[in-house]
């Protein structure tokens, strides 16, 4: 038998997980892609939050509706020229007091290419399993659940926001541009329209999914010199090793996370 | 029948992690098994001082030393195979040790001589000491706790008469528990660091476990 | 908003200077921080201004390119023959030849984009709605209001009408202190000519762009 048990019911682990969401903290990436014609530069954070725990022996922990918390910034570069006609001043000319008619050549106006900030922040919902890992890392005990293999993420809502707050966005950065207005409406529905929800979803895969891939929760972490009494002078601590622990999930008239410790002197 | 029962979260200690923790208390802090006057410690030993017991016409009182051996618990059931002479009952446990009492001896070179010198010479005896107790709780805040010992009785084996076996087991009944007073085990330490633990139920003994539960 | 100052030309402005002494100019296209240095001979391009005959028929208007060779403005052609009469009008039909001034000088007369004196044109196609108060930031008295209008067209018949306003261009005269007329509405893409008849050498560039 080991020399402790410490077993926590799907209450207790609830909480326990719910405070490794919170330890895990606010996770950072960015990096760069396409959208359509477009080049997006990205940063994203993103940290988990709540979630329904279903213990499943013998060692997986199911955690369903567990909250994706996702913020991000896409700086969006548009080449206007792709999106708007070419567009040509016509000659003007008039009669001028000192000679007879003055003529302007034709002006053909110059679409610049725009870089436009985006941001969004928003959750996705979403269930994964996920198995204990008991290890030692350094001279620290873990314990981690950690995802089996790369939970769905539905981006639908959130896609549709993104291409609305482009439109709203994008529409605001238009409106500096000389020559623009007649075309302005027209500009607008084209980037979103080439950009799509479909474009944005494809976008938002490779941004937000390797957030839960490999995602790892620590539920348990201890050095293995733990410490029992703290120094208390003129006395030391007294300390004990973790020589091994071990982590399940027991089925029995309930479902109980299960960790057993040996000790020694 | 789940660990947890009705309560979500519990943790178990055997009696041989407790023994663990016992060796782990007594070897970081060796003074809490030796108390003496310093007259009777070898030097660069651990011990705590107490003061010579005053007595009329005994020059700077009676020198004494008592030292324990680290003591081992046994929780029920019965794990001594009837060795024990306080065997222990449901929710009881057991605590045997063994105690080196020292006494400096003195005695007078004359007993005609005016200036009244002597030596004093060691002399000690080795009891086995039985104790039956159950575990105490110091609870101070939800998750914030600590778990003792206490003992209701002290046998020693072959002490004669009888009356002088009470007198030494009663003076060992108050030393020893005083002795195991200092040992403290944190709720932290039974669950291994896991989780806080809030105290709804025990300290209880069974299946030589110390078993607590409450809630998160 | 546009950027509107005669001191710094781009894509969508143009500078006109008639020429009405026969006689040789030399000029120099710079920003205007290289303005104030003296044309020599040696100015890079040229102007020569014959006589005009008698039957030569009306003045004529030639036009100048300017674009960017390196870190220079290029003027193209480089060397111009004209009649006394004719005007010059340079431009760039590059969007990214910004901020440059025409100035030269000569027995055929001298001019300065950046400071406007006789005989001399700026013209500016407005391409965002607003209200531009222009003044004369070499400390002159005049200035004036252009009010731009934007028009979205809902349909094609509406797109077809502001494409037409695109040929109208407005004319504003200036004659020493006398601007004329004063206020002026036009449409987003519309051109404003200023024409300068005689001034002491002016800029027409947006209040805004003045430092106090």
């Amino acid at each position: 038998m080991p020399d402790i048990i410490a077993a926590a019911d799907e209450t207790a682990a609830s909480n326990l997980i719910h405070a490794a969401e919170t330890t895990l903290g606010t996770i950072s990436k960015s990096g760069s892609g396409n959208l359509g014609p477009f080049t997006v530069s990205w940063n994203a954070s993103a940290s988990f939050s709540g979630g329904m725990i279903d213990l499943i022996a013998p060692n997986v922990v199911r955690i369903a509706n567990c909250q994706l918390n996702y913020s991000l910034g896409l700086t969006f570069s548009f080449d206007l020229s792709s999106i708007l006609p070419d567009f040509c001043l016509p000659q003007v000319c008039i009669p001028i007091p000192f000679d007879g008619k003055l003529c302007t050549p034709k002006i053909c106006i110059n679409w610049p290419t725009i870089t436009i900030p985006v941001s969004h922040s928003g959750v996705i919902n979403f269930d994964a399993d996920f198995s204990l890992n008991v290890h030692l890392s350094g001279t620290d005990w873990l314990i981690d659940i950690v995802v089996v293999g790369i939970p769905f993420l539905q981006f639908g809502p959130a896609a549709a926001a993104i291409l609305a707050a482009i439109g709203v966005t994008a529409s605001l950065a238009l409106l500096a541009i000389p020559f623009i207005g007649p075309f302005l409406a027209g500009a607008v529905v084209a980037i979103t329209a080439v950009i799509g929800i479909a474009g944005v979803t494809g976008l938002l895969g490779p941004i937000l999914t390797p957030f839960v891939s490999g995602l790892t929760f620590t539920v348990y972490k201890q050095p293995k010199l733990f410490q029992v009494l703290p120094p208390a002078l003129p006395d030391p601590a007294v300390n004990i090793n973790l020589d091994a622990i071990t982590a399940v999930v027991a089925s029995s008239n309930e479902d109980e996370l299960v960790i057993s410790v040996d000790i020694s002197a | 029948m789940s660990l947890t029962e009705a309560e979500t979260v519990f943790a178990g200690v055997h009696e041989a992690g407790v023994n663990d923790l016992f060796n782990a208390f007594f070897t970081a802090r060796p003074r809490f098994l030796t108390y003496a006057t310093p007259a009777l410690v070898p030097p660069a030993s651990p011990f705590t001082s107490v003061p010579a017991i005053a007595f009329p016409g005994i020059p700077g009182g009676i020198e004494y030393r008592i030292r324990f051996e680290i003591p081992t618990v046994d929780f029920a059931p019965d794990s001594s195979g009837g060795s024990s002479p306080l065997p222990v009952g449901p929710g009881q446990l057991n605590i045997r040790t063994k105690v080196t009492i020292t006494v400096g001896c003195y005695r007078y070179f004359d007993d005609t001589d005016k200036d009244r010198q002597g030596i004093v010479t060691p002399i000690s005896t080795t009891l086995e000491v039985w104790a039956r107790g159950k575990p105490t709780v110091t609870y101070f805040s939800p998750g914030n706790g600590e778990m003792g010992f206490s003992l209701d009785e002290v046998e020693i084996v072959d002490i004669t008469p009888d009356s002088l076996e009470s007198v030494v087991e009663c003076i060992l009944r108050m030393v020893l528990q005083a002795v195991i007073r200092n040992v403290r085990l944190p709720f932290n330490t039974l669950t291994a660091g896991a989780f806080s633990l809030a105290l709804v139920r025990g300290p209880e003994i069974e299946d030589d476990q110390v078993k607590i539960y409450g809630n998160a | 908003m546009d950027t509107l100052d005669s001191r710094s030309l781009r894509y969508i402005d143009c500078f006109a200077q008639k020429f009405a002494t026969p006689g040789h100019v030399h000029y120099r296209i710079s920003t205007l921080a290289g303005a104030c240095l003296p044309i020599g001979d040696e100015g890079e391009f040229t102007i020569d201004v014959k006589a005009r005959a008698e039957k030569s028929g009306e003045s004529q208007q030639h036009d100048v390119q300017v674009r960017r060779e390196g870190n220079k403005f290029v003027a193209d052609p480089p060397h111009l023959e004209i009649h006394a009469g004719d005007m010059v009008l340079w431009n760039t039909p590059d969007p990214g030849v910004t901020g440059y001034v025409v100035v030269g000088r000569g027995s055929g007369g001298k001019f300065d984009s950046s400071a406007l004196n006789s005989d001399a044109v700026f013209t500016h196609a407005f391409g965002t709605p607003g209200e531009y108060e222009w003044v004369d930031a070499n400390k002159g008295k005049i200035s004036g209001v252009i009010h731009v209008r934007s028009l979205d067209p809902k349909d094609k018949e509406q797109c077809q009408k502001w494409l037409a306003t695109l040929e109208q261009g407005s004319l504003i005269t200036i004659e020493g202190d006398s601007v004329r007329p004063e206020k002026i509405e036009i449409l987003t893409g519309q051109t404003v000519f200023w024409a300068v008849q005689k001034a002491p050498g002016i800029s027409i560039t947006d209040s805004r762009l003045v430092v106090k």
